[in-house]
């Protein structure tokens, strides 16, 4: 099922009544058990694309396919709710949107909209807790008393508790340190690989990019300039337009075949650099 | 709320756009008491001709401004009415006998009815307003039947006068002070505020934080409409949709998007505390102000006018000078 961008323009409006194009003609399928990377630089339609995924913003041209719902509604009847429940959308800087006296309270927050009783939310929020390595003991804690990496998985837990099929996240690990970032990262492999959810991802942390996600979306000036798997990205031809760095350890793999006369392998992972190396040491 | 303006100001290049605030503002006062002490008819008719005039040649759409009044429609048909009853002095211009009855009453009841269900498909709103208070005295005219109080409709000159007085008078007050908002910028409206202002100090009145609390306040306005955006969404994707929930759940997601709203400003303001702070910022001393305002010919001109204009209106009231 998954989601489809039928030739999807968006535009917003000026103040004198002209248009920007945001994103313009854009047509992509994202199928269930897809790991996505949206790279690109600033202003260019990264958060506007992915706010369509989740009928926040109606395509100004083109339909988008969300699961059984196509956006914009033909019909009255179908209300907006059920669909945005199907995808969870954790925006930047989540921990902005707690507001509730408690964390778990405000984690049952989302449930609770979508019609289910508190007893049936609370295990939800419970497990959504669980599941980001919050701590039993700090649930009943005021969300504004912890720290920030804390707060940011308490919004995420708000979102993974409505259970969402798809989790679209923008910029997830923007303002964490080292730490908080892998480990924010982990979570999100995780829920993946387990729990078998289809994640979308935007970040600028090409490292990111090049160990978690199995495809690659680069946009720029709101179209995709490229679609495809991170062996194609950084061996194609358009790589220097795109204005991306390469990964860590991709690019000490040039260095050292270029200094020390190593036969160049993509690597994309610090892990996979030093298996390469230990394995042409022995030969 | 994506293209919301603060303020009215529209983009110009006229001879009113050139002026110094400082003297718009004082020119808004002057023209103000000219305009509630002016002594007659003819000469608040002269006046309105004028500002009708002056608009025009500053490049403001006239459109713009007529749309301006529309919202003290109901206000100035209101008053005209009232006026219109009260006023019995004057030769006597039309008599006509009025009925209240089933009839009419009923009739009314239906106008108005019919209004407030069809006046959401009419482009030209204002005109069906009019229309509207134009029948509900037709209708007392036209339908007889079923009498229960009956009175005499009459207009006299001095009540056409007076009411005519009066409009002239609100359309001159409205048009002097949106052509204040709509040609000044909100920062310059603000620095010419505050030196209008200044003389205040001696009384120790704190002109210069009130005038920075304010071009704060203007600064800020779009930044928290942004993060309530922002908000709105976030909570809308954790399932809060205004539009399709019940009054009672309603109030429950307004405090969801309340309370992120109020933290991100207390944030906020102290983030720009300390900035403002760290560079140099102190309550109440002296700064130095980065557009320099200054007078020209033309405000000076202006401010003469003024002055001149005043001087005879208020030589007119003293019965010095006769006034037509």
């Amino acid at each position: 099922m998954g989601i489809q961008f039928n030739q999807v323009s968006y535009f917003y409006r000026g103040v004198k009544n002209e248009t920007y194009e945001a994103i313009n003609q854009i047509s992509l399928a994202i199928q269930d058990g897809e790991f996505v990377a949206i790279c690109g630089q600033t202003g260019s339609g990264k958060t506007t694309l992915v706010q369509h995924m989740n009928a926040l913003l109606k395509p100004t041209r083109g339909t988008v396919q969300i699961y059984e719902h196509t956006i914009p509604i033909q019909d009255k009847k179908t209300k907006i709710g059920p669909i945005r429940k199907k995808v969870g959308l954790v925006f930047q800087f989540p921990e902005y949107q707690l507001f509730e006296e408690t964390i778990l309270k405000d984690i049952m927050f989302g449930p609770m909209n979508f019609g289910l009783s508190l007893k049936e939310a609370e295990e939800k929020a419970r497990h959504a807790a669980q599941l980001v390595g919050l701590d039993e003991a700090i649930l009943q804690k005021s969300p504004f008393r912890i720290s920030g990496g804390q707060m940011r998985r308490v919004a995420i837990a708000g979102i993974l508790a409505m259970e969402p099929e798809m989790l679209v996240l923008d910029e997830p690990t923007r303002g964490l340190d080292p730490k908080g970032s892998d480990e924010m990262m982990a979570l999100f492999n995780e829920l993946h690989i387990k729990h078998g959810k289809t994640i979308v991802l935007i970040t600028h942390d090409m490292d990111i990019v090049a160990r978690y996600a199995k495809r690659i979306l680069v946009m720029d000036k709101g179209k995709i300039k490229f679609d495809g798997t991170r062996e194609l990205l950084f061996i194609s031809d358009e790589f220097e337009k795109l204005h991306l760095a390469k990964p860590q350890a991709y690019r000490m793999m040039e260095y050292l075949s270029k200094t020390l006369g190593y036969p160049f392998k993509q690597v994309f992972t610090e892990e996979e650099l030093l298996a390469y190396m230990k394995a042409v040491h022995h030969e | 709320m994506n293209n919301i303006t603060i303020g009215q100001y529209v983009h110009g290049d006229s001879w009113i756009y050139k002026m110094d605030p400082r003297v718009k503002i004082i020119s808004l006062m002057l023209s103000m008491v000219i305009t509630f002490i002016i002594p007659s008819f003819t000469l608040m008719s002269v006046l309105l001709g004028l500002t009708i005039l002056m608009v025009l040649t500053t490049g403001i759409p006239f459109l713009k401004m007529i749309r301006g009044m529309k919202a003290l429609l109901f206000l100035l048909t209101f008053t005209f009415i009232i006026q219109i009853f009260n006023i019995r002095t004057g030769d006597l211009l039309l008599d006509v006998n009025m009925t209240l009855g089933f009839a009419s009453i009923a009739a009314m009841v239906l106008i108005i009815v019919l209004y407030n269900v069809y006046k959401r498909r009419f482009k030209y709103r204002a005109t069906l307003f009019l229309l509207m208070a134009f029948s509900l005295f037709l209708v007392q005219y036209l339908l007889p039947y079923g009498k229960i109080w009956s009175y005499d409709f009459m207009i006299y000159s001095d009540g056409l006068y007076r009411t005519g007085f009066l409009l002239f008078r609100i359309m001159v007050v409205i048009i002097l002070s949106s052509l204040l908002t709509f040609t000044t910028m909100t920062t310059d409206l603000n620095n010419g505020l505050e030196a209008v202002m200044k003389p205040l100090e001696w009384v120790k009145f704190p002109v210069a934080e009130l005038s920075m609390m304010l071009s704060l306040t203007l600064r800020f306005i779009p930044t928290l409409l942004e993060e309530t955006q922002k908000i709105m969404k976030a909570q809308a994707s954790r399932g809060v949709e205004f539009s399709e929930s019940s009054l009672k759940k309603k109030i429950s997601q307004m405090i969801s998007l309340l309370i992120p709203i109020f933290i991100i400003s207390f944030k906020r303001a102290e983030d720009l505390a300390n900035a403002m702070e760290s560079r140099g910022y102190v309550i109440g001393e002296k700064r130095t102000k980065i557009d320099v305002m200054t007078i020209q010919y033309l405000d000076i001109l202006t401010i003469i006018t003024l002055i001149g204009l005043l001087t005879v209106v208020i030589l007119m009231n003293t019965g010095v000078l006769y006034a037509i």
